[in-house]
């Protein structure tokens, strides 16, 4: 509580979260408030400016960038969140067995951990969305298969902390099995700091993704991502620069906000979970 | 200190023979195989089934999969990382050939970043929540909020295009530097600032700089003596972590400038699936991000007297 | 002040410099401008078959329609048999190494393009006749020798020590020495490479002294990087030009820049799996070909730069289907009349056609990087709609796309039809031929098969002709893909340069006229 208290009391990341809470219901109302199809071809009003009908122009092929940017809300929003959900799951179930059941399987997982730890991020996930092909599930394999490992870390020593604690050796003493010890007590203690590290890390998923799309690895046509949108727009940088302005300037919006989130969130953590995350 | 860094660098071979076995598990369960694309870049037209055939026999790619995983542990623990499919080259050579490119974009942008990040840390944490505290972590934020191949496209537009001031793509003099470097640079320097600001208020909040100031020193000897000097240590730390994301954000800076850097051919060879190259490269990539954090983890102890790790044992 | 005192100085000089050269402006015009070309490209030089054609020649020559022409082999007699070419090399050039050109060097050049090629079969042997003279000896008549040895990727004359091991044919080129116009003195990878003028080149020797290569992957830099003036053309180094045709108009609108476009006669197709449901249908063939308005796309998606396609290639090729009068021009009605025919009609009102309870959806298969494609595909969703048929589009990384082709797990795939030098698929060969392993879900008939096989086996023009004309009929009505438009290929130049002609294939550079002013 005294975190969001303290967190209530940083205007930044409260502007963030109505920006984030704005572009999710932007997201979901998407089909009611876009003006046009954003799918629909009209290949007789191409590369127009900004105008009344088209408030941020329209593609290379008619389409309208309004809608399109608007649904594009949808696809990055629900991507980033799927990648996020993704890497919790893996980080903590993998985090949690290891340093619950320690032995033999912490140590294999956590020299696997280290292994991956020895790759630059971008770089793996950039080999595995190329090698599996371009598409927005393999962008979003690429980056879990990834990005668990710093939160699988966290979980690990989180987990060897609290199994030392009196109340889960009192709940062993009682014959309690270890499912149910890890869904009692280790869980819901592991949960928060990963939630936190999560909210910390989306602005850096959200331009993983635009950056895979961008090179041509994501979103394919005609699905409206905003990294793909700016890839598509790239060649008429010149001549219709909405077309670059608009895509961009919602990623910048998107991980501004969620920047201002985790800047406050980092300000309003307790030292002893700040220190445990920047380790 | 000696035993510290040999433990260091046996940890670092198991881990590198690690990676080096899942750069090829990664390839070998991959879907698609590199002949049509290599081929048809070779011939002019599309393969037959004859010719991948003969593609497929001539690079060892038919073989089962415990004879391809032995054949390659054999040429890296013999330090050889094959030769490309395209180029005919061995892939140590492209590497090779390609690093001092991207080492200096690398460098400078790091630098560009620590120019902006140190001074304007300091500032802000000497004047806390002034004007220039908040504006500095709104650019900040802007700054590391932008995606960077977006930045370097705006740039080109404005610098190159239509003032014409920088060239747009190349290699070579200090003014082709300039708009990689800032682009890359950017994203950069906005965490270190972050973390500049925020260890330099920790460091003043310290024992040690309030005895200094009681015993009457000025305050710049304070700043610089002993309050810069401890405040730099997690920046430094970072700065060894951000190695990756250097060379990752490299791999498109490199592209949008034509840039003949490592990120740029390693890109091309994931595309047309030039195996060994995909290979060779994550490695030795991972190879320098290993001695890069190891590097770092040396020069933190030089920094920060307190720790010594042959005394350290616990952790 | 002191910005006027210098505007004087400047203005004396030039009056200076301007009188004393009236006189001797013509002779000293070509010296005045530096014979330099900066050429930038998307790929590397060494990677570039475009890049290498400047250095190597092949032995044979090619026009744009197939005609095969005397390069550095001057003539060619064919035995009435067609089983023995004999090769009369020219006798007046020099490799850049100073090695002269003889008929050893011409084996080697021959030896080397068998390599993987489909006709090291038919060889019997490769004969030395006398210095200048050789002779190819076959087991059966083989048609499109000559254009094999036309073609850059396979018939190029290396200098046999520039290879390792030397006089290897299966060796590894090292080192760039030919016979070509220019010569490689600077290298170096993804940056640049340097090439001068070849002093010693037999055939007209180019005005230019150097050529600068530059590599700039990225088609928007270069455009950006031409206007500046730091490139001098752009769009050469590419078989399908770097520059995106919408560009074009802003381009030629730029009074410092000049743009040509040539057709090599590629079309972008899209193929159908023709041994699958329902494109086993001819008449489903027909409805898609009849049902899109290549009209619409090329002028607006290609703002108008190249032409809309109605049959299989171009057909002012020598082989090429001149004989079709009737392409699929755009005829939705009888699209929707043909899909109806064949059972396909739209009972539930959904905009969906079925057949059987069945619904029309098909997969498009993108391979990663074809060019123009994801516009194309985007299009083509949208004019299939209007039809009543749903076509979803898969995007593949091209190996991934590849081994779809090989198994048969697609239903249309973007590809382009081929041109020349490869001659097999200039000809209905390629795709088609059923042996031809390339394709083997594409149409394929024992019709075709016998039709491409009497037009292969003989020597005699007439005969063969005959044969492609029915080839070309039996295709057109079959309608095995869907032609889309010409891939042209533009050049943009900065208007100093002058005299630049296009060669005869796509993947050629010709910079031989071209003249600095």
């Amino acid at each position: 509580m005294s975190l969001y208290l303290k967190l209530k009391k940083d205007k930044p990341a409260m502007l963030g979260i109505v920006i984030i809470i704005f572009f999710a219901s932007i997201a979901v109302f998407a089909p009611y408030i876009a003006p046009h199809d954003p799918l629909e071809l009209n290949l007789e009003e191409r590369l127009l400016s900004p105008s009344v009908d088209h408030p941020m122009g329209t593609d290379n092929l008619g389409r309208d960038v309004l809608s399109r940017v608007l649904y594009g809300t949808r696809v990055s929003l629900s991507m980033s969140a799927a990648v996020v959900t993704i890497i919790m799951v893996l980080g903590i179930t993998i985090g949690t067995v290891a340093g619950y059941f320690g032995g033999v399987v912490d140590d294999v997982t956590m020299r696997v951990v280290d292994v991956l730890l020895a790759f630059p991020s971008i770089i793996l996930a950039l080999v595995i969305a190329g090698l599996l092909g371009p598409s927005l599930t393999n962008v979003m394999i690429a980056l879990g298969a990834i990005w668990w490992v710093g939160y699988s870390r966290i979980v690990r020593g989180s987990v060897l902390s609290i199994k030392e604690k009196e109340f889960v050796e009192a709940a062993r003493a009682m014959g309690c099995s270890d499912t149910y010890i890890i869904r009692r007590h280790i869980l819901p203690n592991v949960l928060s700091p990963v939630i936190v590290l999560a909210t910390l890390d989306m602005g850096h998923i959200i331009l993983s993704i635009a950056a895979l799309s961008f090179l041509g690895l994501g979103a394919q046509p005609p699905i409206p991502e905003w990294g793909a949108m700016l890839n598509e727009g790239k060649p008429f940088m010149e001549s219709a620069s909405h077309l670059m302005i608009f895509p961009g300037l919602m990623i910048m919006i998107t991980v501004l906000a969620f920047n201002f989130i985790g800047d406050g969130l980092r300000d309003a953590l307790d030292p002893r979970m700040q220190e445990m995350l920047i380790k | 200190m000696k035993k510290y860094i040999a433990k260091r660098l046996a940890i670092a071979v198991i881990v590198m023979l690690g990676a080096s076995l899942l750069s090829f598990l990664l390839l070998y369960f991959a879907p698609g195989n590199p002949a049509h694309a290599i081929l048809t870049a070779q011939l002019g037209h599309d393969p037959s089934l004859e010719e991948v055939a003969f593609f497929m026999m001539k690079h060892d790619l038919n073989n089962p999969f415990l004879v391809q995983c032995s054949q390659w542990l054999y040429m890296i623990t013999h330090l050889n990382l094959g030769t490309s499919f395209r180029t005919g080259e061995p892939v140590l050579m492209e590497f090779l050939d390609r690093f001092p490119a991207t080492f200096e974009l690398a460098f400078t942008s790091m630098l560009i970043a620590l120019l902006i990040a140190i001074p304007v840390g300091i500032l802000s944490a000497l004047k806390q929540n002034s004007i220039l505290d908040h504006s500095s972590r709104l650019v900040a934020l802007c700054g590391v909020s932008m995606p960077n191949f977006w930045l370097g496209l705006v740039l080109i537009m404005f610098f190159s295009l239509k003032l014409g001031w920088f060239p747009c793509f190349g290699y070579g003099t200090a003014s082709h530097l300039v708009l990689p470097a800032i682009t890359l640079g950017t994203g950069l320097a906005a965490p270190l600032m972050r973390l500049m600001r925020a260890s330099m208020l920790e460091v003043l909040r310290q024992d040690y700089i309030r005895t200094a100031r009681s015993k009457g020193l000025s305050e710049h000897l304070v700043m610089w003596k002993h309050g810069l000097k401890n405040a730099l240590i997690p920046v430094i730390t970072h700065m060894g972590m951000q190695t990756g994301h250097l060379l990752g954000g490299a791999v498109i800076v490199e592209t949008i400038f034509a840039w003949p850097g490592v990120g740029k051919f390693l890109v091309d060879g994931i595309y047309a699936r030039d195996y060994p190259v995909i290979q060779g490269f994550v490695l030795v990539i991972a190879l320098f991000f290993v001695l890069s954090n190891l590097a770092v983890d040396i020069l933190y102890t030089y920094l920060d007297p307190r720790i010594r790790y042959d005394v350290e044992n616990k952790k | 002040m002191i910005s006027s005192m210098m505007m004087g100085c400047l203005d004396n000089s030039n009056q200076e410099s301007a009188s004393s050269s009236v006189q001797a402006d013509a002779t000293t015009d070509m010296q005045q401008a530096d014979q330099v070309l900066t050429v930038g490209a998307q790929k590397d030089f060494k990677s570039a078959i475009e890049g290498r054609t400047l250095i190597f020649e092949t032995l044979i020559g090619v026009d744009k329609y197939g005609n095969p022409l005397p390069k550095l082999v001057e003539s060619w007699d064919l035995s009435d048999d067609g089983k023995i070419y004999t090769f009369h090399l020219r006798k007046d050039v020099v490799l850049h190494d100073g090695t002269s050109f003889d008929a050893k060097v011409a084996k080697f050049a021959i030896d080397m393009s068998m390599k993987g090629a489909s006709y090291k079969d038919y060889v019997e042997i490769v004969k030395i006749v006398d210095d200048h003279t050789l002779s190819v000896i076959f087991n059966k008549y083989y048609d499109t020798f000559l254009l094999d040895l036309a073609s850059e990727f396979k018939g190029k004359v290396v200098s046999p020590l520039a290879v390792e091991p030397e006089w290897d044919p299966n060796g590894k080129i090292v080192e760039y020495v030919g016979t070509g116009p220019f010569k490689l003195v600077d290298y170096k990878k993804d940056q640049e490479a340097v090439l001068v003028r070849n002093d010693d080149y037999w055939g007209t020797k180019p005005k230019l002294e150097k050529v600068i290569w530059k590599t700039v992957p990225d088609p928007y830099t270069q455009i950006i990087a031409l206007k500046a003036g730091e490139l001098d053309i752009i769009g050469v180094g590419e078989h399908h030009s770097s520059i995106p045709y919408i560009e074009l108009e802003k381009l030629e609108e730029n009074p410092n820049i000049d743009v040509m476009i040539q057709s090599f006669g590629r079309y972008q197709v899209i193929e159908f799996n023709c041994q699958k449901e329902p494109f086993t249908d001819k008449k489903v063939r027909s409805a898609f070909n009849y049902g899109i308005d290549r009209e619409l796309m090329v002028r607006t998606v290609f703002a108008d730069v190249t032409e809309p396609s109605y049959v299989i290639t171009a057909p002012w090729f020598k082989w090429g289907p001149d004989n079709i009068k009737n392409g699929y021009m755009y005829d939705p009605d009888k699209a929707k009349q043909l899909l109806a025919e064949s059972g396909w009609e739209d009972n539930d009102g959904d905009g969906i056609r079925e057949k059987n309870g069945e619904p029309f959806v098909c997969e498009l298969i993108v391979p990663f990087g074809e060019a123009n494609a994801d516009v194309v595909s985007v299009f083509l969703q949208a004019e299939l709609k209007k039809l009543g048929i749903k076509m979803d589009i898969l995007t593949l990384e091209s190996g991934a796309a590849g081994d779809k082709k090989t198994a048969g797990e697609y239903d249309m795939y973007v590809h382009h039809s081929s041109c020349l030098p490869s001659s097999g698929d200039v000809a209905p060969g390629g795709k088609y031929y059923s042996k031809y392993t390339t394709w083997e879900y594409a149409y394929h008939s024992d019709e075709l098969d016998e039709l491409i096989e009497t037009a292969y086996s003989t020597p005699d023009d007439v005969r063969q002709r005959e044969a492609l004309d029915q080839a070309w009929l039996l295709l057109q009505d079959e309608a095995p893909c869907i032609p889309l438009y010409d891939i042209v290929k533009p050049v943009a130049f900065r208007n100093k340069v002058h005299g630049f002609t296009f060669p005869a294939t796509m993947f050629e550079t010709n910079l031989q006229e071209i003249e600095i002013r």
